[in-house]
């Protein structure tokens, strides 16, 4: 029995086998930028916050970069650099060069996959350029590179201009066959030294093969039923008017038809309700003028899918997921057809109903 | 009852001087044991009493006074006492005088009479000072046992109520009184708690406390399984719950058992508010039994082992302000709970000023110092704080004390495994109290074994009105309590 007393502390606490991951010893990295600037190198640059004080905000207090073969040999190259371990758990913002992403993306996320305190919400963010530049630019105001890259996505997100995605999110796509991956992509701008969100990268294959503007996207999302927070448009009404519509309502019906030669026919059905948030020329009182404004709202908005969609099939990428539903309904002839040459051939109209239903306090 | 045998002088003499001076022997000369030689008409006799037991005024108006008018010609005639009876030896004389009582002998009679003129000094009957309420009640028990029988015949008068007196300790000889509702409590249960404290054996037993470490099912559990309360209406509420009390002569402490341990989570406040309210206020005394055992344990292993597991936002202040502490998280915890336990026990017996000032050093100038000085960071602060806020929810003292105790273990579980050590320490906790028997009744009812049913009146607070029957854990004999007394609401 005395024995026994002495061996369990002594098996608990001697074994050696102790995980313990102190948060004060931690050197946490909040934003990472990936690149690959030749075949069979990664750069991985890691921007090191500094927390702050009730007086002062919190900065961002180093800026490293290291180099190696694979993403984790260059993450142990910057873990040389800094004291204490490096944690890439509370990770907030992976940003890829758009140079990189244009090659295959998953092996610079296969670590991040493989490790169970993976920070499986970090946002993953295509840069125009080269992702460490984007650590070298000062942001005007903003003392930490994460927090703001990290809310531009955030609320690009809720107002629909760019797709909600993170780590988790973008696995799936990447390596189903009936659809396919999108990343927001952002730009820097010199003059007012900040980021822009430019839109969206379109993925085929783990590949970025083409980008639609912020506009389009916020079509796409229409289109795939994922509208967020806020959705607003300034299409053009009339000859020289622009009428700006916040969409209330979007209820979207996609049939995929796959005919006996194997010909893939898309028919996109959209309900939508607006309402509109400017028009000067108003009398929207009037039912005739609304019923004009309806029709040339659904003009506008079938152009502007038909543009988004060609982009779309131009690049390959089936965001939308038409793949997975003939996967879903007939596998067979999934496995038969060549989807990834099929699809940019597949017929795919949009049809759009509008309908204003509201025009804010005034009458 | 356990009266210790002592030699006695054989039985009682014709002579009251004799007797007199027996009782002088048998006390040890002691010097507050008086006679006092009277003549009541032809005969003499002497009363035997211990001057500092009785009532001198009762003993002056009702026995000496008519003893001196001769017109009587018995003396049970003359004695105007309510209490008069004989004492068959003088192990029941000495325990009569023990009491207060006085003993009156005459010469050429052998019987040894006893009136009853015990002086009685009473505190008044004021609200417990641990267990307050907003509404409600606001009597409490006394250390008086005849006080209390009668705070609780008030409030229950029905005939089906049984008090059980017996004498606990061979030197104290404290009066102790077992009080049960007949037709409501299990008779078994009630056995059980007899045999439990015929078989006490001890020298003194001033208070439950005593009692109470004897008849518990299991001494070394951090859990109180006998419910502590002064208060009548808790007393009485559980009582005809089927429970049983258990008083002592000298505490104002009543012992109520078997109990659960939600008992300890139910104050007569939430039967005072609307149910609503009521069911509020359970649900956060038990979120508060979370936090008080917990919450130090859940910030060791966050801080220590899981931190992915901090809100994004959070982490970077958390990080700042623990960065430059010079020791592991558990000691940071452990230091800051010491010194919340070190203020709360130092400033629990003092005077009221002075248990302010303590308060205020304590908390306000060695919570502030110790962080500017950097040995505790702010969050371990809020963390302890709330923690110690928390265990104070807990209506019962007892319970209290139990809780603040539990979460060290926990701590040093998580410092070493993490949430693992934390869910371990759980489990630990859980399948004792699953296990743990107060009266030979679980302990842990209604939540293990499950009854939904009785989760009424513990989880939540339910109307009175759908309080239909009373909890399964007693095992009581008329198990419905309330029958349709919204009847008037049906149409």
């Amino acid at each position: 029995m005395k024995g026994l007393l002495l061996m369990l502390p002594l098996l608990l606490l001697t074994a050696g086998c102790w995980d313990e991951r102190q948060l004060k010893d931690a050197h946490l990295t909040f934003a990472t930028g990936v690149d690959v600037p030749k075949e069979g190198k990664v750069d991985v640059t890691m921007a090191f916050p500094e927390a702050g004080t009730e007086m002062t905000p919190a900065t961002t207090k180093q800026v490293l970069t290291g180099s190696g073969h694979t993403f984790r040999q260059s993450a142990a190259s910057v873990d040389k650099k800094i004291g204490g371990g490096l944690d890439m758990s509370k990770l907030r913002v992976l940003m890829i060069g758009s140079e990189t992403a244009k090659q295959d993306i998953y092996p610079l996320l296969d670590a991040l996959y493989r490790n169970p305190s993976s920070p499986l919400n970090a946002k993953v963010v295509v840069t125009e350029g080269e992702a460490s530049s984007y650590f070298q630019h000062e942001i005007k105001g903003e003392e930490l590179f994460s927090r703001y890259y990290r809310q531009l996505i955030e609320s690009g997100e809720d107002r629909s201009i760019i797709p909600l995605t993170n780590l988790q999110l973008v696995c799936s796509p990447l390596f189903d066959k009936g659809t396919d991956a999108m990343l927001p992509i952002i730009a820097y701008e010199e003059n007012d030294q900040s980021a822009k969100i430019k839109g969206t990268a379109l993925f085929h294959d783990r590949k970025m093969t083409g980008e639609i503007s912020a506009n389009e996207t916020s079509a796409l999302l229409m289109m795939m039923n994922k509208k967020q927070k806020e959705l607003s448009f300034t299409l053009p009404a009339g000859e020289q008017d622009h009428m700006t519509v916040e969409v209330k309502k979007v209820k979207t019906k996609l049939k995929v038809d796959v005919a006996a030669d194997q010909k893939v026919k898309t028919d996109i059905d959209m309900n939508v309700q607006i309402s509109v948030l400017e028009y000067p020329p108003d009398n929207l009182d009037q039912e005739e003028k609304i019923k004009t404004l309806n029709e040339t709202t659904e003009k506008e908005l079938e152009r502007l899918m038909g543009r988004t969609v060609r982009k779309l099939q131009e690049a390959n990428c089936d965001a939308m997921g038409i793949g997975r539903r003939i996967i879903a309904k007939d596998p067979d002839q999934f496995e038969k057809m060549d989807w990834s040459n099929a699809y940019p051939e597949s017929d795919i109209n949009v049809k759009v109903n509008v309908e204003i239903i509201g025009n804010g306090i005034i009458l | 009852m356990s009266w210790r045998k002592r030699e006695a002088p054989g039985p009682f003499s014709e002579h009251p001087a004799e007797n007199a001076d027996q009782f002088t022997h048998l006390f040890s000369q002691s010097s507050d044991l008086k006679n006092r030689p009277f003549t009541f008409g032809k005969t003499s006799g002497v009363l035997v009493y211990i001057e500092t037991l009785v009532d001198a005024t009762r003993v002056e108006e009702h026995i000496l006074r008519p003893l001196s008018v001769h017109s009587y010609k018995e003396p049970s005639d003359a004695l105007t006492v309510l209490e008069f009876t004989e004492a068959q030896n003088h192990d029941k004389a000495a325990q009569a005088l023990l009491q207060g009582k006085v003993l009156v002998f005459f010469e050429g009679d052998r019987t040894c009479r006893v009136c009853g003129s015990e002086k009685v000094a009473l505190r008044a009957i004021t609200e417990p000072m641990n267990e307050k309420v907003v509404r409600g009640a606001h009597d409490g028990f006394v250390e008086n046992l005849s006080t209390n029988i009668y705070l609780l015949r008030r409030r229950v008068e029905t005939k089906e109520l049984v008090i059980e007196y017996t004498i606990e300790g061979k030197k104290s000889n404290t009066k102790m009184a077992i009080a049960y509702q007949k037709d409501i409590a299990d008779p078994e249960l009630v056995k059980e708690m007899k045999r439990r404290i015929s078989c006490i054996d001890l020298d003194m037993a001033f208070s439950p406390g005593y009692v109470e470490e004897m008849v518990e099912d299991s001494s070394l559990s951090p859990f109180p399984q006998l419910l502590n309360t002064e208060r009548p209406d808790r007393a009485v509420a559980n009582l005809l719950e089927g429970r049983i009390l258990l008083f002592g002569d000298g505490s104002p402490t009543c012992l109520i058992l078997p109990v659960t341990f939600f008992s300890f989570y139910q104050s007569p406040d939430d039967y005072n508010s609307r149910s609503i309210a009521g069911s509020f206020y359970r649900l956060l005394r038990l979120f508060a039994f979370m936090i008080a055992v917990a919450l130090p344990a859940l910030y060791i292993a966050v801080v220590s082992f899981h931190l992915e597991v901090v809100p994004g936002g959070l982490v970077l202040q958390m990080k700042g302000s623990i960065e430059e502490l010079p020791y592991p998280p558990l000691l940071e915890a452990l230091f800051m709970e010491l010194t919340i336990e070190l203020i709360r026990e130092a400033g629990i017996r003092l005077p009221t000023p002075i248990g302010q000032t303590i308060g205020i050093v304590g908390g306000l100038v060695i919570g502030d110092a110790v962080v500017s000085a950097g040995l505790v960071s702010n969050i371990t602060i809020i963390v302890v704080a709330l923690t110690a806020v928390a265990s104070f929810v807990v209506p019962s003292s007892e319970m209290n004390t139990s809780l603040r105790l539990l979460r060290f273990p926990l701590m040093v579980a998580t410092s070493i495994f993490g949430f693992y050590g934390l869910v371990f320490g759980f489990m630990i906790l859980f399948i004792h109290l699953c296990k743990l028997e107060s009266l030979g009744k679980p302990y842990f009812s209604p939540a293990a074994p499950l009854r939904v049913a009785d989760l009424k009146d513990t989880l939540i607070r339910r109307s009175v009105w759908r309080q239909n029957t009373r909890p399964v854990d007693v095992s009581a004999q008329e198990n419905v309590k309330e029958n349709d007394s919204r009847e008037w609401a049906d149409k």
